[in-house]
């Protein structure tokens, strides 16, 4: 019986169409060898080559005989061959054939995985095939099939393992013609209200309102091509409601271009995005701009470019973001996995920015100022043991102007750099019955005391710090202890102070497993779940210029949290009591100390009606003006299916009491809405709906009776919906 | 005649010429005595950006006249280092004053204003140059500068103040459109300077006020020990979703007080639609299995049906084996995690796909063999349409593999 020469295990099958796991791969040839070697090679390859067709034919009596026992699990399945008879489409029919002989009970134990992905229930069987359909495109690339047996016995048995390779051709995708590779989703709502009534308000605007929102999201694909975009915007006749001050704009957007080819990919991004990037010159960025990167197929070496707007930005104003050369951040990033035999466990990431612009814009408080600067950085990351030991060094430096300077040098310069190294020496060991993990870790690191970078404005530079830290997984049980030093004036400036932070923070969890959830009187318990966070840090003084006029700097933070809670099904809970404390042994400031207790709960009454509800209840206490402030907010919320996809309700309620020294009125917000659906929404058809929405804001002096009042407003609106999909 | 007495005629002459002269004189005559700065010496953090300080400036005349009314007046304050301006201040100080009959009246100012990084970082370059802020107040006829002394002080040692506020949902977006039900958080990155227990509100204006009058209400209160690195990150409670309409989400420090308008974000809550052209939202509720369990054959992953959806995937990932949360980074308690975007961009480690009329499962014992025994791993679920697209996914929860 013989299998197609592409998808046995022969040997000789090295096409990417599939390959057998246990075959060995052929070495690459070798140029310029010496021709004594090139006669061992020769009758090497003979030999190789008898050995091989006499196991091909071992292998031909071997199948005949398992089938010949396949009650005794001597059988092996087989992959049909791709259509095409190359590559796999993304959306291909995948076939496995089982020996005719495999009785049927055998087939119920079986399970097929495509990239560790159990897609067994989605298969089908007829003519002694399984057949398996990607829901999704499987991406062009390799891709592992496994078929398992799972014995009664619960023993594990491959009946067949294979490496695929997909093409992202498009004469291949068009294998399933009936999968359109253009998609489009959008939705638009539009709301026109009129303000019924109202009381007590002050700065009402005009009563008749629209406002609306509205999204799109596209995507096409072509072989190897692939384009995704999405896009939302806003509407608004209250500009000073809107984001951007203009009554209908852009919200962020982004478009995506994507080409995957065999050896290369290349990339294209415009408009809001966030680059896989974290290091001291960019960290968690996310601005509007152009990206472009490109590298190998197997990403063993990418580089990426890119421009952005610096400041933070929405609308359609400077809408591709590179539009103002003076307010403007570029740069690149490349990495590399420079020694093949250590492949992704040795990685030089390299990044270079150039920029002007603000740091600050929408969504971000503070000054805004406009800077300068450039800088540039190296991070090498080294796995080893198994990937048990993890050491990452990393270099940084930059130059940066903050607005005008007059006096001295006009460029702060700094450096930043840090070593760090991970050890898990536990991985998974069996303990009191129980697996026990163990990470534990240190870093150091310096960042000098003006080092800054306009990719990473909320970095905390002036620091100089060893964290040692170890992470534990045992059973049900998970914590987490680490120690800091830290000193600041890094630079060693002689009219600046320099202080040590020492901090030492704690926090456990714990999830005991009450499996299965025992049904009677205890179950409603559900799930619980406790944890634990505690910390101190310290600040104290350890170097004072000479006559300095500061003041001085000798404190202490703690705080200790209790938390715990349960889920089960439809309800869940959670209580939490911190404790925090602030004490300045110099009297600069005052002491104080805070207890807040926390808790709420969700409840699903039913699929119509769901409340949750919480309470905080801090107590705050300030030492040196003897003074104490009992703060209360609640919340409680109702959201219910009155008729069902026809009327339904949010009710949300708020309650805000200050009490003790600085009473302030208390305050009470209620307001919700209740909406009669007269058509709903749905694909490519118009929704329309009314509703009915009220705030009401209550007052309480308390004493003083002039704070005392009640104000409310009143809407109706008719709500258009309108979703798209093609 | 002694010389004493024509010193005495020539005294009372000149006296008198005065008097004759005095209505064609100035009506009012006053002079600025002095200038006094509180505090006289200010801190000022070096490394970290711009800092507020307060001042309160003391201004004494000596009035000359009966009616010296006069508007005293500052332009602008100087930022100086030794005898260099290097930056400037324009907010004018300006009040009339009237003595109400004091031979020397004393006008306060008060203004907090912000001393430019610049000014910092030329502080600490030039330690041998005196840094100050100076005004100088003018009544008319004659003008007196006072001065505070610039101190410069690291972050550790300033005032406790939030100096910046970063907000972002936790897609790092800002503005948002959402499917009315899907869940959503914001972030905020914080930045101060100093140590202590700072009160935070997270508040939320409503469709039923934005529309209208607008009113904040509070949802969250809550009070946090900061010290340390200078810089921290906060998670909202779930923000509402279920009113459709404009939101407006902002953190705001009530103690220290902000010294700016609290930055907000804004999102829109659209009606939920037939889900097969529904986005890809965090909108599948999970029933079940709760935070943290312990991963076993028996344990059965549950959630709530997404119309439209063709199949449903369970999808397991590896924690990224990061360091541990820095301190004063956000600590998720018993709540939501707070998870990465990036965390769930590489391929799972193991699952399994389910027709849509299934929406419960447990995994079998070759896809546990995936995962490491005691390790914890993030676990969802995706809801995928019958053209592929990912309609839906469930919050992300955290599970630890089993035996």
């Amino acid at each position: 019986m013989g299998l197609p020469n592409h998808l046995s295990c022969d040997g000789f099958s090295q096409g990417r169409k599939s390959v057998c796991n246990s075959c060995a791969r052929s070495a690459p040839a070798n140029d310029g060898v010496p021709p004594r070697t090139v006669f061992w090679a020769i009758a090497l390859a003979l030999l190789g080559f008898i050995l091989l067709g006499a196991t091909a034919l071992g292998q031909e009596l071997d199948d005949a005989q398992n089938l010949e026992d396949t009650d005794q699990g001597q059988w092996t399945a087989t992959l049909e061959p791709a259509k095409n008879g190359d590559s796999y489409g993304p959306l291909e029919e995948l076939v496995i054939r089982i020996p005719d002989a495999v009785p049927f009970e055998v087939l119920l134990r079986l399970g097929l995985e495509v990239d560790a992905i159990d897609v067994t229930p989605l298969l089908a069987f007829e003519d002694q095939s399984f057949t398996y359909r990607p829901q999704q495109a499987l991406e062009p690339g390799e891709h592992e099939l496994r078929m398992i047996e799972l014995t009664p016995e619960g023993e594990i048995i491959a009946r067949g393992s294979w490496v695929l390779f997909v093409s992202g051709d498009a004469a291949i995708a068009d294998v399933s013609p009936d999968v359109d590779p253009f998609s489009l989703s959008a939705t638009n709502s539009v709301e026109f209200s009129q303000r019924l009534g109202d009381k007590g308000f002050s700065n009402q605007p005009a009563r008749g309102q629209v406002s609306g929102g509205g999204y799109a999201d596209t995507a096409y694909s072509a072989g190897r091509w692939s384009v995704t975009g999405n896009a939302n915007y806003l509407l608004e006749t209250q500009k000073d409601r809107s984001a951007t001050g203009r009554g209908f704009d852009l919200g962020e957007y982004n478009f995506n271009t994507r080409f995957d080819g065999e050896d290369i990919f290349g990339q294209v991004a415009l408009g809001h995005q966030s680059l896989d990037i974290d290091n001291y010159i960019m960290s968690n960025y996310s601005r509007r701009g152009l990206s472009a990167s490109l590298g190998s197929a197997d990403e063993m070496i990418a580089v990426t470019g890119f421009s952005f707007l610096p400041e933070s930005t929405v609308g359609s104003e400077n809408i591709t973001g590179l539009g103002d050369s003076d307010n403007r951040l570029m740069g690149f990033q490349a990495t590399a996995h420079p020694v093949p035999a250590w492949g992704q466990d040795f990685s030089i990431t390299g990044i270079y920015y150039s920029g002007q612009g603000s740091d600050g814009g929408f969504g971000i408080g503070g000054e805004s100022v406009v800077n300068e600067g450039d800088g540039w950085g190296v991070t090498v990351e080294r796995f080893l043991f198994e990937r048990s030991l993890q050491l990452t060094g990393q270099y940084a430096r930059s130059n940066f102007e903050q607005g005008d300077v007059f006096v001295g040098e006009d460029e702060a310069q700094g450096d930043a750099w840090s070593f760090a190294a991970a050890y898990t020496p536990f991985q998974s060991e069996e303990i009191g019955g129980e697996y026990l993990s163990v990470t534990i870790g240190g870093q150091y690191e310096r960042v000098d005391t003006f080092f800054n970078s306009l990719a990473n404005s909320s970095l905390a530079a002036d620091r100089e710090s060893v964290l040692l830290y170890s992470d534990l997984n045992w059973g049900s049980v998970s914590a987490n202890a680490q120690a800091l030093y830290q000193t600041n004036n890094v630079d060693d400036l002689e009219e600046l102070p320099t202080e040590r932070l020492l901090s030492y923070q704690f926090s456990a969890n714990y999830y005991p497993t009450i499996d299965p959830p025992a049904e009677d009187e205890t179950d409603w318990f559900g799930q619980p779940f406790l944890n634990l966070n505690a910390g101190t840090a310290s600040n104290k003084r350890i170097k004072t210029p000479e006559a300095y006029l500061g003041t001085d700097t000798d404190n202490q933070n703690y705080s200790v949290t209790l938390g715990g809670g349960s889920s089960y099904g439809p309800w869940g809970w959670q209580l939490s009591e911190t404790f925090s404390g602030f004490l300045d042994r110099t009297n600069e400031s005052s002491d104080s100390t805070n207890y807040m207790t926390d808790v709420s709960a969700n409840w699903a009454i039913s699929d119509a009606v769901q409340i949750n509800g919480g309470i905080q209840w801090s107590r705050f206490k300030d030492k040196m003006f003897d003074t104490r402030t009992n703060t209360i907010n609640l919340n409680l919320g109702l959201q219910a299916e009155i008729i069902p996809e026809t009327l339904d309700t949010t009710l949300n309620y708020n309650l805000n009491l200050l009490t003790g020294d600085g009473d302030t009125p208390d305050n009470t917000i209620a307001n919700g809405e209740i909406v009669w659906t007269i058509l709903p929404p749905t694909e490519n058809n118009v929704g329309v709906a009314l509703a009915f929405q009220g705030l009401v804001e209550n007052r309480d002096g308390n004493s003083d009776k002039s704070f005392d009042g009640t104000d409310w407003q009143a809407f109706g609106l008719l709500r258009i919906s309108a979703p798209v999909s093609y | 005649m002694t010389i004493k007495s024509c010193k005495s005629l020539i005294a009372r002459g000149l006296l008198l010429t005065a008097a004759c002269l005095l209505p064609f004189a100035t009506p009012a005559k006053a002079d600025i005595l002095e200038v006094t700065p509180t505090p006289a010496n200010a801190q000022v953090t070096v490394p970290a950006g711009s800092t507020t300080i307060a001042v309160t400036w003391r201004v004494r005349r000596d009035v000359l006249s009966a009616s010296p009314v006069v508007t005293v007046r500052s332009t602008r304050g100087e930022f100086l280092i030794g005898r260099t301006v290097v930056a400037t201040n324009a907010t004018l100080l300006s009040r009339v004053s009237d003595p109400a009959g004091q031979i020397f009246p004393i006008e306060t100012f008060t203004e907090t204003l912000r001393v430019p990084a610049s000014v910092a970082f030329q502080m600490a370059q030039n330690p041998d140059q005196v840094p100050i802020y100076r005004r100088s107040f003018d009544d008319g006829f004659a003008a007196t500068a006072g001065a505070v002394r610039l101190v410069p002080a690291t972050s550790t040692a300033s005032e406790f103040d939030v100096r910046r506020l970063d907000l972002f949902f936790e897609d790092r977006s800002r503005v948002k459109v959402l499917p009315a039900g899907e869940r959503l958080v914001a972030l905020a990155d914080i930045n101060f300077d100093g140590a202590g227990i700072a009160e935070f509100e997270w508040q939320i204006a409503d469709p039923s006020s934005t529309r209208g009058a607008l009113v904040f209400r509070r949802l969250q209160v809550f009070r946090r020990s900061l010290a340390g690195r200078g810089r921290v990150t906060l998670q909202s409670p779930e923000l509402p979703t279920s009113a459709q309409g404009l939101h407006i989400v902002r953190l705001v420090a009530t103690d220290p007080e902000l010294r700016f308008a609290p930055p907000e974000l804004k999102y829109f809550v659209v009606p939920r639609k037939d889900a097969t052209a529904a986005p890809a939202g965090q909108n599948i509720v999970l029933t079940g299995p709760p935070e943290g369990t312990q991963l076993s054959t028996e344990t059965e992953f549950s959630w709530q049906d997404t119309p439209g959806a063709a199949v449903y995937q369970l999808e397991i990932y590896p924690i990224r084996p990061d360091r541990p949360v820095p301190p004063g980074q956000v600590q998720p308690i018993g709540g939501a995690l707070l998870i990465d975007p990036d965390e769930l961009s590489s391929r799972p480690i193991t699952g399994i796909v389910l027709p849509s009329d299934q929406n419960s499962t447990s995994l079998k014992v070759y896809s546990l063999a995936h995962l490491e025994a005691g390790r914890p791993y993030l676990w969802r679920i995706k809801a995928i349409s019958g053209n592929g697209t990912v309609i839906g996914t469930s919050p992300v929860r955290r599970i630890v593999a089993g035996r």
